[in-house]
This record gives C-alpha cells, sequence and structure tokens, in this order.
C-alpha cells in the first residue's frame, strides 16, 4: 500500500475510533499528574490542607474561616 | 486556613464533584468558606478584592453569631451584608427587605438583586432552554425595564444585544449599548476593545434594513 492511500486511511480509521478509547488518560497517568500538581513548589509555601473533611475540622477545632482553592490536575 | 482542592478524576477521589458542589465552573477557583463548608463569600481575583472579601466575610461571621439577639439595626446589617454576597435566596429576598426599614438606595439595591436572581436562573436554564429562547426570554427581560446589578450586567446586556441584533430590534438594541457603555465608562482593561467593537457591530446590525 502506498503512503499516498496509507496515511489518509490511517487518519480516516483513527477517527472512527469511539472517542472515548482516544481520548480518555489512564488512571495511572490522571494519579501522576495528581502526584505532579500537588508537588508543586507554590502548594509548600503556605500549609494547604488537601483533604475536605481534615479542613473542616481543623477550621472547626480553631474556630477559623477557611479560603479555599480549587485546582484541577486532570488536563495539561 | 488554606483550603485546597484538587479535581483529578482518580477514582479513589473524595468529594469529586466539590467544585460543582459550590456553585463553580471553571478552574481555579476561590471562595471562603465556614467551618462547615458553606460558601461566604467569592471574591474577585485582586489582592484587593481578596482584602474586601475576608473583610466581609468577617463582619458576616460576626453579625450571624448575634442570632435572635441581634439589634434591628444588626438585624438590617446582616441582611444587607448577605445580600451583597448573594447569600440570600431569591424568593427570600422580598420577605426579608419588608420586616425592616430600608432607605431608597437600599430598596433598589433590593430590587436589583431580585432581577439578578430572575436573570441567572434564566441563564442556568439555558441548556435546557436553548440559545435563542434563552436570548428572547433575556430581552424579554430588558423590555419589561428589568435592570440587573453591575455584577450581572456584562453577562445579561451582551445577550440582550445578540438577541435584539438579530431581531432587528433597533430600540432594544440601543438600550443595551447604552446600559454597556455606562457599565464599562471607567474600565480601562485594554481586553475591552474586542468586546466594544462587537457590541458597535451588533448595533449597526441591528438598525440596518
Amino acid at each position: 500500500m502506498s503512503i499516498r492511500i496509507f496515511v489518509p486511511l490511517a487518519a480516516l480509521l483513527v477517527s472512527l475510533l469511539p472517542a472515548q478509547n482516544r481520548q480518555q488518560p489512564s488512571q495511572e497517568d490522571l494519579k501522576a499528574k495528581r502526584t505532579e500538581k500537588l508537588a508543586k513548589e507554590v502548594f509548600k509555601k503556605a500549609p494547604w490542607v488537601a483533604d475536605y473533611d481534615k479542613a473542616r475540622e481543623q477550621a472547626k477545632k480553631e474556630n477559623k474561616l477557611m479560603f479555599a482553592y480549587f485546582t484541577r490536575s486532570y488536563a495539561g | 486556613m488554606l483550603f485546597l482542592h484538587n479535581t483529578s478524576r482518580v477514582e479513589d477521589e473524595p468529594y469529586p464533584t466539590l467544585l460543582q458542589d459550590k456553585g463553580f465552573r471553571g478552574f481555579p477557583s476561590i471562595c471562603f468558606m465556614d467551618a462547615e463548608g458553606n460558601v461566604l463569600a467569592k471574591p474577585g481575583r485582586s489582592v484587593q478584592a481578596f482584602r474586601d472579601g475576608l473583610a466581609s466575610t468577617k463582619s458576616l461571621v460576626v453579625l450571624r453569631q448575634k442570632g435572635d439577639k441581634a439589634t434591628p439595626a444588626e438585624q438590617k446589617e446582616l441582611f444587607l451584608a448577605e445580600l451583597k454576597l448573594d447569600l440570600v435566596a431569591v424568593a427570600d429576598i422580598q420577605a426579608r427587605a419588608d420586616k425592616l426599614t430600608l432607605t431608597d438606595a437600599e430598596k433598589g439595591m433590593v430590587a436589583s438583586k431580585i432581577v439578578d436572581g430572575e436573570i441567572m436562573a434564566v441563564m442556568q436554564k439555558g441548556r435546557e432552554l436553548g440559545q435563542d429562547e434563552m436570548l428572547k426570554q433575556l430581552a424579554d427581560m430588558a423590555k419589561g425595564g428589568k435592570t440587573p446589578s453591575d455584577a450581572v450586567a456584562p453577562n445579561f446586556w451582551p445577550a440582550v444585544l445578540n438577541w435584539a441584533s438579530k431581531a432587528k430590534d433597533a430600540a432594544l438594541a440601543q438600550k443595551a449599548f447604552d446600559a454597556l457603555e455606562k457599565r464599562f465608562a471607567n474600565d480601562k482593561n485594554p481586553n475591552l476593545d474586542r468586546a466594544k467593537k462587537s457590541w458597535a457591530k451588533l448595533l449597526e446590525d441591528a438598525k440596518a434594513k
């Protein structure tokens, strides 16, 4: 099969794959991204609590408000 | 204290929908919460907005703690603080306002917040309604004289202008355009230039035969 037919045919076959199979990262990838995100230097500069239950427990115990920062690690 | 929530889509992640549960739609998002996890304020992203948000939240907590012992003045201060922070359900705003003695300016704020709530309710049903129907409902609100607060105006008036332009409703388009000009009169954000050009084009299209 010549390259001129193979490449468009391969592209066509890839486009016919179910979207989920192509785009869904594995759980291992997601876990690795999560670890990498939470290890970022910026989160070491202040005492962030990443566990929602523990954060609320600590806020109640110390009679404090919580400042919440929502981020994600699954993209990029 | 500082709480960091990371959405990872890992299967064992606790509270995977916490962002949406707290009324946010995108990342990053920030807010102040009480120790129960109730959202008290969603500050803007400048240092000043953070400081203002923290001050408002602290004041709110102190007022709430007074409970039944609050004086009428403190009850009013609590209501207005909660209103400014969008912590009062739209359905409850007028009933709570009716129990208080408000100035004309404060009554105006109450009316704006009720309108804001009605506008946000339509926008939140956008997917269900479809874009055209959503824009039409917002346009009808504008034609009916509803005026949102400054917080919601940047979402409301472009939507109305968009509909008015498609419908060739020159008068409504002019009203929306004027409202946007007024809203952003003192805003020096250079990113607004593109938006202003698109608004001018929509107005021109509304007036075109």
